[in-house]
């Protein structure tokens, strides 16, 4: 008998746990927001000077990202025509807002000097220009590589932001199974 | 009398050089001949040709009608002759030695090996160059060579090739920087050598010119790329695009470098 109502409190405790977490798992899908697609517009400095080529290095590097984490999600280049027909795009502007260009010579050498850093304002916004989310994320080099390290650094991140607040629908899915050439 | 005679005989080897011909004859090979498209206006029975001859680095064409309408002049290509090139005309003498005098028509300079014709940008040879971001088809920080090859800046490595055509270019900006002399896995062994010899190997270092460029696919989508190239050549691949229709946000004149 002491055995029974051991082994019954197990049981609920466990089936107590088993809602829980399918509960939270519901609650944790219906959080992000829907997104077939995602157009990456080009990286605006308008206050601060930003070299060309960390400029293109910020988009590209943004751009590769976002295709490799985001499987779920169609990527567009800024300006693509094809975006404009697509209901649930989610267009991501960013603007710098801070650059600090480091030397990869003095991080060599010193391994605490010569940082480079970017700060850089991210806006997810809808199609018509409503904000569904905007964070400021930086990009760092502090060690090892050249300074162009600290764009995919950003990358990086904005990726992995992408990932948490925005889901691809099934449609997305289908479209980007049917387009892969394996 | 032995002093005179010394006279008379440097006067007589010198006569030789006033008997040759003064008159500026030189061979000249006909190269092409056409029927010459007669003018409203002008008789079309006469049979007339644009003869083209080619003297030194210079090929006249000159308008020729054959006196008694024979045609054989139409056969004469490779057929080489004496002519003497005037301003407007050319004189020549055929094969009964009659001389001819014809108009010319036009002058055409042509490259020889004394004269060769200005190297074109497409036969620029290949820069060493590595592609860092963007260039579809090919990865990051890959080792090839760049050149500008017709309408396209042509980039190529072991493992491929990738093309940008020059007309798409929106935006062509150079750029300065510098990298370790030893890169790559040997590079990044030797930065935990013992003694600081690592950091000692850092120090060296080579200059180097970023290309970057921001072009259009066919869909109005922008890409980048940016390239690094040995010091100092990125300004002239630059100069190279412009005239061939790239753009640039940045003129050549005023630009600066951004390291």
């Amino acid at each position: 008998m002491k055995h029974l109502f051991r082994y019954a409190t197990a049981l609920c405790l466990f089936t107590a746990m088993l809602c829980a977490a399918s509960l939270l798992h519901a609650q944790r899908n219906t959080s992000k927001i829907k997104a077939s697609a995602i157009k990456v517009e080009m990286i605006e400095s308008d206050e601060i000077h930003l070299p060309a080529e960390f400029q293109v290095a910020l988009y590209e590097n943004l751009i590769q990202q976002l295709e490799q984490k985001g499987n779920s999600w169609r990527v567009y280049r800024d300006g693509d025509r094809d975006s404009a027909n697509i209901v649930d795009l989610v267009v991501l502007r960013s603007t710098v807002r801070g650059f600090r260009q480091g030397s990869e010579k003095a991080r060599d050498v010193t391994t605490v000097a010569g940082a480079t850093s970017i700060t850089v304002h991210c806006q997810f916004t809808d199609n018509h220009g409503k904000v569904l989310l905007e964070r400021d994320i930086n990009g760092k080099v502090r060690f090892f590589g050249g300074n162009l390290k600290a764009t995919y650094d950003f990358a990086k991140k904005v990726a992995t932001v992408a990932q948490q607040n925005f889901s691809g629908t099934e449609q997305a899915v289908e479209k980007l199974a049917f387009q892969s050439p394996i | 009398m032995l002093k005179a005679m010394s006279l008379v005989l440097i006067c007589l080897s010198a006569l030789p050089i006033f008997c040759q011909s003064t008159s500026g004859y030189q061979l000249g090979t006909i190269t092409a001949v056409a029927p010459h498209q007669n003018a409203a206006g002008s008789d079309p029975s006469v049979a007339s040709y644009d003869v083209s001859v080619k003297v030194g680095d210079t090929v006249y064409v000159v308008l020729y009608t054959p006196p008694l309408d024979s045609g054989t002049v139409k056969y004469a290509a490779g057929r080489d002759l004496l002519v003497l090139v005037g301003e407007k005309t050319i004189t020549f003498n055929d094969q009964l030695g009659t001389s001819s005098e014809v108009p010319i028509l036009s002058r055409t300079k042509v490259a020889t090996q004394s004269n060769p014709a200005p190297e074109s940008p497409q036969q620029q040879t290949p820069i060493k160059s590595a592609a860092l971001v963007g260039l579809p088809g090919v990865k990051e920080n890959t080792e090839g060579t760049l050149a500008v090859e017709g309408d396209k800046l042509h980039f190529s490595c072991s493992k491929g090739a990738s093309d940008i055509a020059v007309s798409v270019m929106d935006d062509v900006v150079t750029g300065d920087d510098s990298q370790r002399v030893i890169r790559g896995t040997l590079g990044t062994i030797s930065r935990f050598g013992p003694y600081g010899s690592g950091t000692f190997l850092s120090l060296f270092r080579s200059k180097v010119d970023t290309l970057t460029i921001q072009y259009r696919d066919a869909d109005g989508g922008l890409h980048g790329v940016v390239f690094t190239v040995p010091a100092g050549m990125a300004e002239s691949l630059k100069k190279e695009l412009i005239p061939q229709g790239a753009h640039t946000s940045i003129p050549i004149q005023t630009e600066t470098g951004t390291d």
